[in-house]
């Protein structure tokens, strides 16, 4: 068929997927379970509640055959009246049971429909949290490998389908199937011949389903890929309109947003051709069934077999199938959906987690020593090649070189984030992999450039670090330390202030100085800032800076350092190039001489070589602990 | 298959008020004829849906009860073409509408990008995620009306049919099931309402927890500096917990209401059922007539539901509209000009400015020289680039461009001059070279893509990735790290090869080793062209031909940074401290 040709060559002709399609390399480092796999786990999960399940699955059933009662007794009544005896206390009589089945299938219904849903949502609850533990625990390089946006979409859009199948395809779906099949049932208690009229139109609708749903998943799939494509256009452009506006980029932005829009035009529509075709042979399938119905209660009436009210209620229990069918077959695609959000959702619970240690031993102090490390990432190129290094506790380390020299990369081997290929970490005398990941987190900590503000209150962000049970007190004392407490406090409701998305905004300084303030509350002796001060404008970075001195106070530290000033307070400057180290010493033995650090140092500090760099050093910068 | 509207024929006329909006959607470039073709042919499938129970009274009547085989065959036939009815005029309608809907929804969605990206600028910018919705869902909201509009038309003419055929069976029948339905639905939604709110309330608490997980997730390089998973999986336990409660909560509720609804409906269907078959007894209505109004009885509820949302559906759309509209009557930041761009060898001139932070601000860059900037903080420096590519106008003064005031030029054709592009280094989806080059192929454009990539020492970036200036950048530039953005950004503006560039603070994530290689490089690739470099960096501004230094009331000093440094100890104090 033309539809599946054209959709296949619109799938691989399109060149912007390119950057955001995880390969299948990536994809096996963020498993999608097998189908075994997610039975497996969904029964896992019914079976703490496979009480409420069977409550369930009875009043279910219960509701759907008292459903079956009224056609019935709509028959019945035709037949009252064609008798024509005793007409008034039958026809009451008859209004009566009419009456009391709507109302217990009304209550039934909703009641069962409730006990569905409490024992899919518990079940589903269950899973979500138990995927959360997961993926919060997952080692940090396998998650950014395999990209967090794989991981973020999982947890949430994953969950969100999951969830809503779970209240509302489910319980739909299996009244829908119970009332198809019991009307069946109903109909062959009528007469055995009017269920083999009404199952003739099975065949038709059987194979409607298979056709829809082998063309119907590739489609929808592109639908969603192009409208994710159109809505990443969108905010490309308007997200950055003044760029846009500038470099005179604005009718190629619409070009390439019409480009994508048109797609999703006609992708929607090419769903929309699926969906009539689809409906149209259901409808032929009605047309069949109805008729085989019709005719089965004529000749059925014609021998005696059946009265009319009989074929009535025949005609009648197929005519209510009609919306339960296109409901069930409707759902199949919802329920195939969550069925793939739920082999991914329970893929995040097959990864591997390095098992803890049980009883790990504790650092001796706050020392970090390094030998030999040897680490790069996938694509084979060793980012670092063969570095050793020893911090004493207490000391300061600055890390200065070109981007790609492998500093950060260094202190995230330190930290633990990545494991080196050759070479050890010890912490405090403790080898890093005997401590675990918990226990490393308890030794060192690390901030980064990345800025991340918590979306609830400001106390709820500070106790992300300092445990849930600190008091407002030990919360505003870091937010002094780092001199973040006067703005805190002006905030509209202050440590309670609502902030992160959709609440208050904080500006970049004031997220910086919020991450330094959960660092002053954490544990962990030593402290590795990655360009944490990096992004400020100028006279932020000045603010920041002070911050950062009180975080580092008492602790080792080792900072990598994007402004001169940082390395020169520190104790000892490293430089790095090309994945090793190529000097080291104090700041004022570096900036003497001819060797790289000179070199930057002149070309930051003055442009006239000629001046000594160390009286400089000693004007121009005030109040640092330079030894 | 299908034509695309093209990005101008799609803007409405101006100003734009929400019914112009709604009406541009649904009917400009052909959308008119398909939607009254849609509307008539969901009508047409809404009345042979109620006569299908009236088809099957009258099968019971005509032949099962007569046993005639004759009409038996007939009336199947008759059924056989009702369905064939039914099924194409639905696929017709459903095709049509769907075509207005999609395209009505195209039509706004690029009026919409039209207007937020129109060099004018908006003078009160909204915020992008603002902007986004009014593009995608707010086009959709607009464009939904189609079937707002289509299906209650069909909806009333299928309470219609069905009224019809109601009167024609029996009239005492007919007004009951007429007279009745309404107040039953009435007495539905009375009951509704409360719950509805319960409803909506326990809904946005069983979100609450998907947005924990994902806010979590984002954050988590974060959560792992500091080694906070744990609390924050107990945290999410939490709100997990309160997400069940909440859920089950509004399913309660949910299950109270339908319990209402369903007896409500249920009684109404039988004490319908029971007065037909006392008029069956006396003879009024015939067995298959009763099969009907019980049939038509239950038909009804859902049209005149249906019906009854005409006016929550064109309230929704008409909120969507007035949101179009209002972007689109969006005051711009700057007006138009008229006047050429002269012709010069590039002097940008700032003449008593007063904007914003800016007080009194007098500067000269002379064509040909490397401007160094220092300002008091970054708004006055970002108010000085804005003045120069004409994203805003000075209060007071006037920015001229070799000698013409830029307030008299269109801003589109000032940026064909001058090139000011904002500080945050925003990346686009695309490969390297067409961020660097718009547009480009290899080649020449190549080339220019390549010098510039060097001086701005973003070579590197091309190389360390696969397919090198082929690689496939993210969308807004997120798979490279902030120093890389940063460089590609700074390559792009260099690429432009501007007779004025204005680089604002162009190196603040990029370590001094290389700052200070770049800063040589831009020096020799811009030399003979003006340039402004807006920056507190010791080892730009080293590399400028003179430096100005605005502070609260205009230029306080200007020099060489040499010069500055060893004479001005606020200088000194503001590059280095």
């Amino acid at each position: 068929m033309s539809l599946d040709t054209d959709l296949n060559t619109d799938l691989k002709a399109d060149p912007d997927t390119g950057a955001r399609r995880p390969d299948e390399s990536l994809e096996a480092l963020m498993p999608v379970a097998t189908t075994a796999q997610t039975r497996r786990a969904a029964m896992a999960l019914l079976r703490p509640h496979r009480g409420l399940v069977a409550l369930a699955a009875a009043l279910l059933t219960a509701a759907t055959l008292t459903g079956l009662a009224t056609p019935m007794l709509l028959g019945h009544l035709v037949d009252v009246v064609i008798e024509g005896e005793d007409v008034t206390r039958l026809i009451t009589l008859t209004g009566v049971a009419l009456a009391g089945v709507a109302a217990l299938s009304a209550v039934l219904n909703a009641v069962s429909h409730y006990y569905v849903i409490r024992a899919g949502e518990q079940a589903a609850a269950g899973l979500r949290e138990e995927v959360m533990e997961h993926a919060l625990n997952l080692p940090l390089a396998q998650v950014e490998r395999a990209g967090r946006g794989d991981l973020v979409s999982r947890v949430t859009s994953d969950v969100r389908v999951v969830t809503s199948a779970t209240s509302e395809v489910l319980p739909k779906f299996v009244s829908a199937l119970l009332t198809v099949g019991l009307t069946i049932v109903g109909l062959g208690v009528l007469d055995w011949r009017f269920a083999v009229a009404a199952l003739l139109a099975v065949p038709i609708q059987a194979r409607a389903l298979v056709w829809y749903l082998r063309r119907s998943k590739p489609i929808y799939a592109a639908e969603r890929a192009a409208e994710g494509q159109m809505a990443g256009r969108v905010l490309d452009s308007v997200g950055a309109a003044d760029t846009v506006t500038a470099l005179r980029l604005g009718p190629a932005h619409l070009r390439a947003a019409e480009d994508k829009s048109n797609a999703v035009v006609s992708l929607s529509l090419r769903t929309v051709v699926l969906i009539t075709r689809f409906y149209g042979r259901l409808n032929l399938a009605e047309l069949v069934g109805l008729s085989a119905v019709l005719v089965a209660g004529f000749f059925l009436v014609s021998d005696k077999s059946v009265t009319v009210g009989a074929a009535t209620a025949a005609a009648l229990f197929f005519h209510r199938l009609f919306s339960p069918i296109g409901q069930l077959l409707g759902l199949f695609d919802d329920l195939q959906e969550a069925g793939a959000g739920l082999a991914r959702l329970v893929g995040v619970t097959l990864v591997e987690r390095r098992p803890e240690p049980a009883d790990p031993p504790a650092p001796r102090d706050a020392s970090v020593a390094a030998d030999g490390l040897v680490f790069g990432y996938r694509d084979g190129r060793d980012v670092l090649s063969g570095v050793s290094l020893a911090i004493e506790p207490g000391e300061r380390v600055a890390v200065v070189g070109t981007t790609g020299a492998g500093k950060s990369s260094l202190v995230r081997v330190l930290a633990g984030v990545h494991e080196p290929r050759h070479g050890s970490v010890l912490l405090g005398g403790v080898p890093r992999a005997e401590l675990g990941m918990y226990g490393t987190s308890r030794a060192i900590a690390m901030v980064t450039q990345e800025v991340h503000v918590f979306a609830g209150t400001v106390a709820d962000d500070l106790r992300l670090a300092a445990g849930p049970d600190a008091g407002d007190g030990e919360l505003l004392a870091a937010l002094e330390a780092v001199g973040a407490r006067s703005w805190v406090e002006a905030l509209p409701d202050g440590l309670r202030t609502r902030v992160g998305e959709g609440a208050w905004s904080l500006t970049a300084t004031q997220a910086q100085q919020l991450a330094l303030a959960r660092l002053m509350l954490v544990p962990a002796q030593i402290v590795v800032l990655d360009e944490a001060t990096a992004e400020a404008g100028s006279s932020g970075a000045l603010a920041l800076e002070a911050s950062a001195e009180a975080v580092m106070r008492g602790r080792t530290a080792i900072v990598v350092a994007h402004r001169l000033q940082q390395a020169a307070r520190a104790d000892r400057v490293i430089v790095m190039s090309e994945g090793r180290i190529v000097e080291q010493g104090t700041h004022d033995d570096l900036a003497v001489g001819t060797g790289v650090y000179a070199r930057l140092w002149a070309a930051w500090s003055d442009t006239r070589p000629a001046q000594a760099p160390t009286d400089q050093r000693g004007s121009a910068i005030s109040g640092g602990n330079v030894k | 298959m299908i034509v695309p509207t093209s990005a101008t024929s799609a803007s409405p006329p101006k100003p734009h008020t929400p019914g112009q909006v709604l009406k541009h959607a649904l009917t400009a470039s052909g959308r008119g004829r398909r939607l009254f073709g849609a509307s008539a042919g969901l009508t047409s499938h809404q009345v042979a849906e109620a006569l299908v129970p009236v088809m099957i009274g009258v099968v019971i009547d005509q032949a099962v009860a007569t046993g005639d085989t004759g009409a038996l065959v007939r009336w199947l036939v008759v059924l056989a073409l009702l369905f064939t009815g039914l099924l194409l005029s639905w696929r017709f309608a459903a095709r049509a509408s769907a075509v207005v809907e999609q395209r009505g929804a195209h039509a706004v969605r690029m009026s919409v990008l039209n207007r937020a990206l129109s060099p004018r600028g908006m003078r009160t910018a909204p915020m992008p995620g603002e902007l986004f919705s009014v593009a995608t869902s707010d086009a959709l909201g607009v464009a939904g009306f189609t079937r707002t509009l289509s299906t209650k038309l069909a909806a009333a003419a299928g309470v219609i049919a069905a009224a019809v055929s109601l009167l024609m069976i029996s009239l005492p029948l007919g007004l009951l099931v007429l007279l009745g339905t309404p107040p039953v639905l009435l007495l539905m939604q009375v009951v509704a309402k409360p719950l509805e709110r319960r409803t909506v309330h326990n809904q946005a608490l069983a979100a609450r927890a998907g947005a924990i997980a994902g806010d979590m997730l984002s954050g988590l390089r974060v959560l792992g500096g500091i080694g906070a998973q744990g609390v924050a999986a107990r945290r999410y336990r939490e709100a997990s917990r309160e997400s069940l409660a909440a859920t089950l909560r509004a399913e309660r509720t949910q299950a109270w209401y339908t319990v209402a609804a369903d007896s409500v409906t249920g009684a109404f269907v039988v004490l319908v059922a029971v007065l037909g078959a006392f008029m069956v007894a006396d003879g009024a209505v015939t067995p298959g007539e009763l099969v009907a109004v019980v049939g038509l009885a239950q038909y009804l509820r859902g049209p005149l539901i249906d019906v009854a949302y005409f006016g929550a559906g064109l309230a929704a759309s008409r909120a969507s509209a007035r949101r179009v509209a209002d972007l689109l009557n969006a005051e711009g930041a700057v007006g138009t000009g008229a006047s050429e761009v002269p012709s010069g060898g590039g002097e940008l001139r700032l003449d008593g400015v007063d904007a914003g932070p800016l007080r009194g601000v007098s500067l000269t860059a002379r064509p040909g020289e490397l401007l160094g900037v220092v300002t008091l903080d970054a708004v006055q420096a970002r108010a000085l680039s804005d003045l120069c590519a004409r994203r805003t106008d000075p209060e007071a003064g006037a920015v001229l461009l070799d000698g013409v005031a830029l307030s008299d030029l269109d801003p589109d054709a000032v940026r064909r001059a001058v090139v000011a592009p904002p500080h945050d280094p925003v990346l686009f989806a695309g490969t390297l070279l067409d961020n660097v080059v718009p547009g480009a192929e290899e080649g020449e454009a190549g080339d220019t893509a390549l010098a510039a990539l060097r001086a701005a020492c973003a070579d590197e970036v091309a190389d360390g990735l696969p397919g090198g200036l082929r690689a496939m950048v993210a969308e807004r530039g997120l798979s490279l790290s902030g120093g890389q953005r940063q460089r590609v950004a700074l390559a792009r503006a260099l690429a432009t090869r501007a007779r004025v560039l204005v680089l604002h603070d162009p190196t603040t994530s990029v370590d001094p080793v290389t700052e200070a290689r770049i800063a040589d490089d831009v020096r020799g690739l811009r030399s003979g062209a003006t340039t402004l470099l807006i920056t507190g960096s010791p080892s730009l501004l080293a590399a400028c031909d003179r430096v100005v230094v605005i502070g609260e009331y205009g230029v306080s000093h200007e020099g060489t940074h040499a010069a500055l440094l060893s004479e001005v100890p606020a200088y000194r104090e503001a590059v280095l401290a």
